[in-house]
């Protein structure tokens, strides 16, 4: 028979837990925290601005922490998992780009700031919790760097490297609507794909452009090019970004999808093409790219890359693109389709 | 000697029991089948209904005999798990729990004492009452939960006691506080692996589920009324609403094996859970590898050393100074800095200045000063184009302040003294 586990009485306190006056009467878990926070952010030499100055201790309110938007969430201090409001996480505008999770200890008057999440972390958390309520709920010990991360960050980043990530609109979310290439031809770019990808459109009617393009394309039958659609990508924090979330990453490259064709006026094919924003970069190790068409499939992982080009000629049938990285949501495309 | 004739108390020699000759007549005469019988909530409930009834403190006192030996218990349990890191000292405790010293009379006020009977301490103004004894049975309501329960409940909830322990860096939970912060994947897990009841574990899930939304609107209540944010006790309403089908007894009852529980499976985890987790994630790199490329190594060291300085320079003599203010108080804070500045550990340190290890580590803050260094220094490398993707980069702004917080607290050679120690040992040498 096993010896029976003497049951916990005590907690230690941990490293690092702010003690508040117990003199004060404090209204609730998240007055506790802000107090806490505007303790430490005393104890430092250098002025971090926090706000807002009024009703910052306002349920559900963001804070700004030296120009990061910052979303405090907190729970008790024993706690194994912590509830957060997704509400703020669904349009680009008020979504925030840090999480600082608080362990609150009303009874002791005791804070601990448990650690951070930026925004890609979160999102890649709540995309796999993904629970159809308004509260998605994540295991405390998710939040690392207690909070010395939270002073690591807002002190040396730019505020744009850290990117306001919905989770509605979702920009790695696969859209299911058809793109049809021709309409590139005309000047007309899929709303999915500009906005959600941050494609952008290049019709190619002259022809010095297309000899310029067609330097950049190994597959690419002289002077066919007809309309060029570039996506922006980079990584960020591990997890594949495209269009304005791009432009801020160190490393960044770019998926061109060219329509070819000899008819002007009609593409008969695509070619894709992932390479390094700068020519002559390589793309990331891993950085994985694969398209199909029916079973047409074609994949590759770089490895010491340059670039990575693919090539589809004709057919109805539609074009299935996604990119993926090691630890990384995929970016899935929407479905393309050539005329027929 | 059965629990209802001796009481344990704290004397001079420690924790002792007394057998108060008055207890042993009264149950002699009056109720001769407690003499030898083990404490039972039948006993007990049997005891307080003759202690209402009566003017004679004779009951009561048996009543505070047995509830000696649950709080005994829970103080030793409490004392072993937690005394050798924590430097908690079982008189000290047991001060606050086991005062209680037989007498038959109580002190009313300053001028006045009265007979320890349950009429008297039932009519006694609300707020901390000594012996701690007579608190715990003027509250308890059998109704709700045994007495051995209700002993625990208050110890855990005596805000001396709580605040002795803070100062040792141990923190008081309440059940009810637990139950609330536990999500019922660990509920299931605490009752899985240590509950024996008849109970179905789903049906301690649904129990628990329902218990946190009302809690928190009691709690609110609570709090609105008292201005308090502990001491909240789960009333007979309160347990009704929770599970009308049931007992409120019962409920509670439940409740806290569900407690007890999770208390069981934060056994050992929760000793190294949040200070360590804090650490979690920090993998010892130099500073000279957190730069993306550029300069030899041997040319950024000479950049990061110098920022390092300027940065130590910049923050360090505000907090020192703040520190050499107390250092007359307790000698022992300037010895710990000194011996922090050769290089001793915080363990040999706290040996020496004869203090707990926590003690030490709050007193050096070395995480977090070690941190500020790090972030001051790192703003200043940013500037070098070696270093200027730390503002761009979420991974490259860590790893950057890392290595540099590692290389000021760890010696880069056996037998190196580490940069901030360094400064600190300056720093006391002048003064």
């Amino acid at each position: 028979m096993t010896e029976p586990v003497t049951p916990l009485e005590a907690l230690t306190m941990p490293l690092g837990a702010v003690e508040l006056p117990e003199s004060v009467q404090w209204n609730s878990p998240r007055v506790l925290a802000i107090a806490a926070l505007k303790e430490v952010l005393a104890s430092q030499k250098a002025a971090l601005p926090l706000g807002p100055s009024i009703d910052a201790e306002e349920e559900g309110r963001l804070l700004s922490l030296n120009r990061f938007a910052l979303q405090l969430v907190t729970t008790g201090l024993a706690a194994d998992q912590i509830a957060i409001d997704k509400s703020v996480w669904m349009q680009e505008s008020t979504a925030p780009q840090l999480l600082l999770a608080a362990q609150v200890d009303e009874e002791n008057d005791v804070v601990v700031f448990t650690g951070v999440l930026t925004s890609a972390e979160f999102i890649s958390l709540a995309r796999s919790a993904n629970p159809p309520t308004e509260i998605i709920i994540i295991d405390t010990n998710e939040f690392k760097g207690g909070v010395e991360r939270l002073l690591t960050l807002v002190q040396l980043l730019d505020p744009a490297a850290i990117p306001r990530l919905p989770l509605k609109t979702s920009p790695y979310k696969a859209q299911r609507s058809v793109i049809a290439i021709a309409d590139w031809i005309n000047g007309q770019i899929d709303e999915v794909l500009g906005q959600s990808f941050g494609a952008n459109l290049q019709p190619l009617s002259v022809g010095a452009f297309r000899t310029n393009i067609a330097l950049r394309f190994i597959s690419l039958p002289d002077n066919n090019a007809l309309a060029l659609v570039s996506i922006p990508l980079g990584l960020a924090d591990g997890q594949l970004v495209s269009g304005l979330a791009a432009e801020t990453c160190i490393e960044r490259f770019v998926l061109q999808m060219l329509a070819t064709g000899s008819n002007p006026s009609s593409p008969d094919g695509l070619i894709l093409l992932l390479s390094a924003s700068i020519d002559g970069d390589l793309l990331p190790n891993g950085l994985c790219i694969s398209a199909c068409q029916g079973s047409h499939t074609q994949q590759q992982i770089a490895e010491d890359n340059t670039k990575i080009e693919f090539n589809f000629s004709g057919g109805t049938e539609l074009i299935n693109v996604s990119l993926g990285f090691p630890g990384s949501n995929d970016l899935v495309l929407p479905p393309l389709q050539l005329p027929g | 000697m059965g629990p209802y004739q001796e009481l344990r108390m704290l004397t001079l020699q420690g924790i002792c029991g007394k057998s108060p000759a008055t207890a042993s007549a009264f149950l002699a005469h009056e109720r001769p089948e407690y003499l030898e019988a083990e404490a039972s909530r039948s006993l007990d409930l049997g005891l307080l209904e003759v202690a209402k009834s009566t003017d004679s403190p004779l009951p009561l006192l048996c009543l505070r005999c047995r509830l000696s030996h649950p709080l005994e218990a829970w103080l030793k349990a409490t004392f072993n798990a937690h005394h050798e890191r924590h430097g908690i000292e079982l008189k000290a405790m047991a001060s606050y729990a086991l005062d209680d010293e037989g007498a038959l009379t109580i002190r009313r006020s300053k001028e006045s004492t009265a007979d320890f009977t349950y009429s008297v301490i039932s009519s006694l103004p609300k707020g901390p009452t000594s012996p701690f004894s007579a608190e715990i049975l003027r509250s308890f309501d059998p109704a709700l939960c045994g007495l051995p329960h209700w002993a625990r409940l208050k110890i855990q909830s005596n805000n001396e006691l709580k605040a002795y322990f803070k100062q040792h860096g141990l923190l008081l939970i309440s059940d009810w506080a637990l139950l609330r912060n536990s999500s019922p994947r660990r509920v299931q897990e605490a009752c899985q692996a240590h509950l024996r009841s008849s109970a179905t574990i789903e049906s301690l899930i649904a129990l628990h589920s329902g218990f946190k939304p009302l809690y928190d609107l009691a709690k609110q209540e609570f709090k609105a009324l008292t201005g308090k944010s502990s001491g909240w006790q789960p009333g007979l309403e309160f347990l009704q609403q929770l599970d009308p089908a049931q007992e409120p007894f019962n409920t509670k009852e439940r409740l806290l094996a569900i407690a007890k529980a999770i208390r069981q499976l934060l056994t050992g985890s929760a000793n190294q859970s949040l200070d360590q987790s804090l650490e979690a994630g920090y993998e010892p790199v130099t500073p000279s590898s957190a730069s993306s490329d550029g300069p030899e190594p041997a040319a950024l060291k000479v950049l990061i050393d110098a920022a390092l300085e300027r940065a130590m320079d910049n923050l360090l003599p505000a907090v020192m100074q703040k520190e050499a203010i107390k250092f007359s108080k307790d000698e022992g804070r300037k010895l710990a800095f000194e011996l922090y500045g050769q290089g001793l550990s915080q363990r040999d340190i706290a040996q020496q200045v004869k203090h707990e290890q926590p003690w030490v580590s709050k007193l050096l803050d070395e995480k977090r000063r070690s941190t500020e260094i790090a972030i001051a220094a790192a703003i200043e490398l940013k500037r070098w184009p070696e270093f200027i993707s730390c503002g761009k980069s979420v991974e490259a702004a860590e790893r950057l302040v890392n290595a540099l917080r590692n290389h000021l607290v760890e010696p880069e050679l056996e037998g190196d003294i580490p940069p901030l120690r360094r400064w600190v040992q300056q720093y006391i040498n002048q003064l």
